[in-house]
């Protein structure tokens, strides 16, 4: 079961992990990036950099690495995303087909996002990529320059990732990640401040999901703001329904008084 | 007993809400009017809930004439409600909601708990009986008399229940309250507040600083578990209410005050509907839910709000 947690570094970064690093400083992402890479040569995993040729790819020790520039790719512009998830698909098959223990994965998200990505599109992006991070050998770190990127991005990046590096100020109040093939997770508050990007993930799911399940075991608080969304939410997509399952008790009681427990809402909470 | 509707409502007069004070002496004078009331009632083929402590319902009980009661007499549990009165309207809300759909004319009886409320909550209480007028005043027909017993009521309560009653049962007799003043209602200021240590200023994106200076203030007085998560919840929306619509901003001060965990914030907006946080939300709502779900979840909650002088909410909740 994969659980959503906050690393200091990306030293325990593993197997089916994908991470948000908000980097506070460029100077950061060098000595962080190369110990990842360098672990992972040690490891016998196979490297996979998505970004620039930074100095941490020129010095990582990694023979059989891959290094893919998007913007080299493309001519100057930003990758649609959805190429991100279909390379690590394949590289990670391949990396399989090799012998390798995993694919390692180190993506350099402002050299892969359009400039006008909007926090909607990141929602959808990532949660696909963690679908897919979280059912294979691999792991991904997704390192956000702090700077580089509206609050708003990097808010809903740190969101829908199940794991965050970065500073403690920048850690997203949930998280929400992929469970199982059908099945996602949320964890921590859900609270008005956190509720657009709530919105962006929920409704990025209902897209592709007749019912969407959310496992709320780490759910701590949703209040109602968060119970609206999700109300609201479901309601906007004629026959698509989410169906909350272990909230614990005082999102329960929160979600009778509200009066969200009448069969007419699309949105459902059982045990 | 003199019959209401042939003393004071013509055949044609329009349905409205009666709200009838009764202040009385003793258990024997809140059987004699309460009995009375009920049998009229029973009388005329109308259904009665019954809001009293245990004590006054056993006495009611063994009181009325069995036959007709159980059908037409419902005693409804009051307790179940909890302390805070900010429960009490969308309670009767409900309960008469649920006679008028029977297809049955309703009467209630309810007298609220003087004896046992902290002086916070007879405040809250007399502000509640206030709000019935305006509550109901739309609301089909239905009659509540508010039995006040004169020997354990304090009596700035009673002063304050004569001059928002428009109807009393005095003398055996019902009818016009003369002392009834259909005016705004006159605040007490609230008690001052304890010591908070200090002042939390907050803003945008603040909520779970909020919640982890109340979380600090709880874990010193002893609050945990399910009775302080509802409490994060409840000052979650409270402090967003301020930054969505107080301004941006707001201040939060906590203390314990003996067995109580008491959490005020303030902001510069001003809530203009009085009875907000009253009346259940609909899913289909837009907003109008989070002072609802902070009347359900706290102990007492008392708001203060004027045009230019910003609202305060205070909310209490019982450590144990």
């Amino acid at each position: 079961m994969r659980i959503a947690r906050s690393v200091a570094s990306l030293g325990p970064v593993d197997i089916g992990d994908h991470v948000c690093w908000v980097m506070p400083r460029p100077g950061d992402f060098r000595n962080a990036a190369l110990g990842y890479l360098s672990d992972g040569t040690h490891l016998g995993d196979k490297i996979m950099v998505v970004g620039s040729s930074t100095p941490a790819w020129l010095e990582s020790p990694a023979p059989d690495g891959l290094l893919v520039d998007p913007v080299v790719v493309h001519g100057g512009v930003g990758w649609d995303a959805d190429e991100l998830v279909s390379l690590v698909r394949q590289e990670a098959e391949r990396a399989d087909r090799q012998g390798f223990r995993a694919l390692r994965v180190l993506a350099e998200m402002d050299r892969i996002w359009p400039a006008d990505i909007t926090a909607e599109q990141v929602a959808d992006q990532e949660l696909r990529l963690d679908a897919l991070t979280g059912g294979t050998a691999a792991m991904v770190v997704c390192a956000y320059a702090s700077p580089g990127l509206a609050p708003k991005v990097l808010e809903q990046a740190a969101s829908v990732h199940p794991h965050f590096a970065g500073h403690p100020a920048q850690q997203p109040s949930f998280h929400i990640f992929s469970e199982a093939a059908d099945c996602w997770r949320v964890s921590g508050v859900v609270d008005a401040d956190g509720a657009g990007a709530f919105r962006a993930a929920v409704t990025g799911l209902l897209r592709t999901l007749a019912t969407l399940r959310l496992r709320c075991d780490g759910l701590q608080l949703m209040d109602a703001v968060g119970m609206q969304t999700l109300a609201d939410a479901a309601a906007a997509m004629p026959g698509r329904r989410i169906v909350l399952e272990r909230a614990n008790p005082t999102v329960r009681r929160c979600w009778e008084l509200l009066g969200y427990d009448d069969p007419a809402v699309p949105a459902e909470l059982v045990p | 007993m003199t019959p209401p509707r042939t003393a004071e409502h013509g055949a044609d007069a329009a349905p409205a809400f009666r709200h009838e004070l009764y202040a009385y002496q003793g258990d024997s004078g809140f059987l004699q009017g309460a009995v009375s009331f009920i049998e009229d009632a029973l009388a005329t083929d109308e259904t009665v809930l019954v809001a009293v402590g245990e004590d006054k319902q056993v006495m009611l009980r063994d009181a009325l004439d069995s036959s007709g009661v159980e059908r037409q007499v419902s005693f409804v549990d009051t307790g179940a409600l909890g302390r805070n009165p900010g429960r009490l309207i969308p309670a009767w809300h409900d309960w008469i909601a649920k006679s008028v759909s029977d297809g049955l004319p309703v009467r209630g009886i309810s007298e609220s708990p003087w004896g046992t409320a902290t002086p916070a909550e007879r405040g809250e209480l007399r502000y509640h009986e206030w709000l019935l007028n305006l509550t109901f005043a739309a609301s089909p027909a239905w009659w509540l008399l508010c039995p006040y017993d004169v020997t354990t009521v304090e009596a700035a309560a009673l002063e304050s229940a004569r001059l928002c009653h428009p109807f009393q049962l005095a003398d055996g007799s019902h009818g016009r309250n003369p002392t009834f003043a259909d005016e705004p209602f006159r605040f007490e200021d609230l008690a001052p507040a304890g010591d908070p240590g200090r002042t939390l200023a907050y803003g945008a994106g603040a909520l779970a600083t909020v919640r982890g200076t109340v979380t600090e203030c709880a874990s010193r007085w002893g609050l945990r578990g399910a009775r302080l998560q509802e409490l994060l919840v409840a000052v979650t929306e409270v402090a967003a209410n301020s930054i969505r619509h107080g301004g941006g901003s707001g201040t939060l001060r906590t203390w314990g005050d003996g067995d109580l965990l008491v959490c005020e914030f303030h902001d510069a907006g001003h809530i203009s509907d009085p009875l907000a946080g009253r009346s259940r939300p609909t899913p289909g709502q837009n907003g109008g839910r989070g002072l609802w779900l902070v009347h359900q979840l706290c102990d007492l909650v008392q708001i203060r709000s004027a045009p230019g002088r910003g609202t305060t909410v205070r909310l209490t909740m019982a450590l144990h």
